[in-house]
């Protein structure tokens, strides 16, 4: 393989990687956090990487096999970059409303088993002040 | 003051996460969505395969009432220290 179709592929590789990690953040996003910057700049590399070497391997390519592999490795990094634009905007409108709260409404009931397998409501923190706090949990 | 936390993982999950992250409040795995559903709160397909809940925080009275709450629009919008600290002051009745 020559050098231009290996930078290339580096290239298509780079962008690969940062759709990887753009994924787990989809939700955040557009709100861009500093940890984003990097990712976004790794995205763009790649996909100018990758079609330098692509321009590069369609002048150089005597046959048609490997116009059309340059051509396809073009339309892929394309691809990769329009998708990740997809994702991240159905994402980012997906948060569903904030719920209504009138002030010192009675807490809605609520019951669960904690991490220790002790019974958690409303009616065992009764008492005592407690901040209640939704997330999306670990990974 | 009390602190529990509520997310759509897995109950085996919510635990070895608490484990490593070493949190000393309550922590509960919701997979079902019994509260978050039942609290208005399901964030559907958060990520692709997963449904949990959308971020909110409930400053709640000795007495059960709610003093004050935080909804974020955006998961990257977190409470800093000071709100938080205005929430629990709230619900202290301070």
């Amino acid at each position: 393989m020559s050098l231009p179709a290996l930078v290339a592929l580096a290239g298509t590789g780079l962008v690969l990687f940062a759709s990887f990690l753009f994924l787990p953040n989809a939700p955040n996003l557009p709100v861009l956090g500093a940890g984003d910057w990097p990712k976004l700049i790794v995205m763009a590399l790649g996909c100018g990487w990758c079609l330098l070497g692509t321009v590069q391997l369609a002048r150089l390519g005597r046959g048609g096999f490997k116009k059309v592999m340059a051509a396809l490795l073009c339309l892929f990094t394309l691809g990769i970059a329009g998708m990740m634009t997809f994702w991240v905007q159905d994402f980012s409108y997906r948060l569903p409303a904030p719920i209504e709260v009138k002030q010192l409404q009675s807490v809605r009931s609520f019951e669960g088993i904690d991490q220790d397998g002790k019974t958690v409501s409303d009616q065992t923190l009764r008492g005592k002040p407690f901040v209640l706090v939704f997330t999306r949990g670990f990974w | 003051m009390q602190a529990v936390t509520v997310c759509g993982d897995k109950p085996e999950d919510a635990k070895n996460g608490a484990e490593k992250s070493g949190v000393d409040f309550h922590v509960i795995g919701d997979s079902e969505l019994k509260i978050i559903n039942a609290w208005g709160l399901r964030h559907e397909e958060a990520v692709p395969g997963k449904t949990t809940a959308r971020p909110a925080a409930f400053f709640v009275t000795a007495e059960g009432k709610i003093a004050h709450s935080v909804q974020p629009d955006n998961y990257r919008k977190r409470m800093d220290a000071e709100a938080f600290r205005a929430g629990l002051r709230k619900a202290m009745g301070k």
